[in-house]
C-alpha cells in the first residue's frame, strides 16, 4: 500500500490572493504573508558599512585577505575601490599576481557587488594600501525564498 | 630633495584624492618615489621645474622594464599608470614603484664667468619640484601660477649674484630700484642654461646670455625696468642678477609661463 501524496497548500482556502506559503486571510489587521525564518539572533540582519584598508607589505608581493567571512545566510557584498589600486578581490585564498586575473580587479567609483551564500568567503588583495568602502548587508528574504523552494522539492 | 620625502599612501589613508609631491630640489640626480598608482600626472600649480619624467614599470621594455613618461606644464599624463613593487626594476633590482626626478638641468655649483669666490657672493633660490598624482580619474588642468620675488637688503662683499629659477617661463618683469641715497649699485641680469660639464675639464661648458650688461644705477631713486620674452631674449633654465651694494635697493622680479 502506497503512502498517501501529500500535496502543499498551494491554494487559498478562500477568496484571495493565490500566494506560495499557506492561507491568505481577508482581514487586513492580519499579515498574510510569511515570516521571515527564524534567526539565533538580530546580528543577521545588521549591516557593515567600513572602509577597508589593504595592506602593502613589506617585501612588495600582496597579501590576501578576508574581506567577508561568509557568516550570513545569505549576504550582498558591495566594494567600491576609492584609490588607484591595483586591488583585486575572488573567492580564492590566494589571489596573487594581482593582475593575473586569479580575481576580479576593481575600477576606481565603480561599485561591485556579489551575492554570497553562507560559507563562501570573499578575498582581497593589493600591491600597495587602497581604500575600498565595503557594503555588506544580509539578505534575509534570500533565505526564505530559498526554504520555501526546498520544502516544495522535498514535499514532491 | 627634502628627507623623507613625502609618503603617497599617507594621503590615501587620510581620505586624499591626490599626492602634491612638493619639495625643493638639491641636486640635479633626486630621484623621488610612488607607492601609489594613480590615474593622472601633472605639474603641480607651484612648480618651477617645468619637465619632469615619471617612470613606471612595463614588462615589454628590455632590458629595463622602465617606461618613461614626460609632463609639462602645458601637457599633463592622463591615463592608469601602476605601481608594481612586487615587481623590480632592471639590472638594480628595485621595486617597481613609481618615479620622478626632473628633466630639467639644475647645477647648484654653477658659477658665472668672472666670479671670484674669495669675494663674490652667489644665492639660489631653490627651484621648486612639485608634481600632482590623482587617485582618481580626472582631467587636471595645465598651467602653473605667475611668480613673485622680491629682494632688497643684501649681504655682500664685492658682487653679488641671485639665481632665479626661470625654467619653462615665456616672461619676466623686472624692476630695480637703487634707494640708496648716496651710492650707485652696478645691476646686471643674464640668462642661463645649465650644461654638464665634464669632469675634470678646465674649461666649464656654459650658456649665457646677456640680458643687461652690468652698469651703475645712480643712487636717490632710480628705477630700471626690463621685460624678459621668450620671443625676444630667449628662454632661460634660470635669470642672474648681479649687484654690488648691499642697497637698500628693492629688485621686484615676476615671472610667468604667457606672454
Amino acid at each position: 500500500m502506497s503512502r498517501p501524496r501529500i500535496i502543499p497548500q498551494l491554494q487559498p482556502q478562500g477568496s484571495g490572493l493565490d500566494k506560495i506559503g499557506g492561507p491568505v486571510l481577508m482581514n487586513r489587521a492580519v499579515a498574510s504573508s510569511q515570516a521571515p525564518a527564524v534567526s539565533t539572533g538580530n546580528s543577521e540582519y545588521r549591516n557593515q558599512i567600513f572602509t577597508y584598508f589593504t595592506k602593502a607589505p613589506a617585501n612588495g608581493r600582496a597579501l590576501t585577505s578576508v574581506l567577508y567571512n561568509g557568516d550570513l545566510q545569505w549576504a550582498i557584498v558591495t566594494a567600491t575601490l576609492e584609490s588607484a589600486g591595483p586591488v583585486v578581490v575572488g573567492q580564492s585564498a590566494d589571489l596573487q599576481p594581482v593582475l593575473s586575473g586569479v580575481g576580479q580587479l576593481l575600477e576606481t567609483g565603480i561599485p561591485l557587488t556579489f551575492n554570497i551564500a553562507k560559507g563562501q568567503k570573499l578575498y582581497i588583495a593589493s600591491t600597495a594600501i587602497n581604500r575600498v568602502k565595503v557594503t555588506i548587508q544580509a539578505d534575509p528574504w534570500q533565505e526564505v525564498i530559498v526554504g520555501l523552494l526546498t520544502r516544495i522539492a522535498s514535499a514532491r | 630633495m627634502s628627507y623623507p620625502q613625502p609618503i603617497a599612501s599617507t594621503y590615501c589613508t587620510n581620505s586624499g584624492n591626490f599626492f602634491p609631491l612638493t619639495t625643493p630640489l638639491v641636486s640635479p640626480g633626486d630621484i623621488y618615489e610612488s607607492d601609489q598608482s594613480g590615474h593622472a600626472f601633472c605639474i603641480g600649480p607651484n612648480s618651477d621645474i617645468a619637465n619632469v619624467i615619471v617612470a613606471v614599470e612595463d614588462d615589454q621594455i628590455t632590458p629595463t622594464q622602465m617606461r618613461f613618461t614626460a609632463i609639462s606644464p602645458q601637457r599633463p599624463s592622463v591615463g592608469f599608470l601602476a605601481t608594481r613593487p612586487d615587481t623590480t626594476y632592471n639590472p638594480s633590482g628595485t621595486p617597481a614603484k613609481i618615479l620622478f626626478w626632473s628633466d630639467d638641468i639644475y647645477d647648484p655649483n654653477w658659477r658665472p664667468p668672472g666670479f671670484d669666490p674669495d669675494a663674490d657672493n652667489i644665492t639660489f633660490v631653490p627651484p621648486q619640484l612639485e608634481v600632482y598624482q590623482y587617485f582618481q580619474p580626472t582631467t587636471p588642468p595645465p598651467g602653473r601660477v605667475d611668480k613673485s620675488y622680491l629682494f632688497q637688503d643684501y649681504d655682500l662683499s664685492a658682487t653679488l649674484y641671485i639665481v632665479v629659477p626661470f625654467y619653462g617661463r615665456k616672461y619676466a618683469y623686472c624692476q630695480f630700484t637703487n634707494s640708496n641715497t648716496v651710492e650707485g649699485n652696478t645691476y646686471g641680469i643674464m640668462g642661463v642654461n645649465f650644461t654638464i660639464t665634464k669632469n675634470g675639464s678646465a674649461n666649464p661648458y656654459r650658456q649665457i646670455t646677456v640680458i643687461r650688461a652690468p652698469a651703475v644705477v645712480n643712487g636717490g631713486g632710480t628705477t630700471v625696468t626690463n621685460i624678459i620674452t621668450a620671443t625676444n631674449q630667449g628662454m632661460f633654465d634660470a635669470l642672474v642678477f648681479s649687484l654690488d651694494n648691499a642697497g637698500p635697493a628693492p629688485l621686484r622680479i615676476r615671472v610667468s609661463d604667457n606672454i
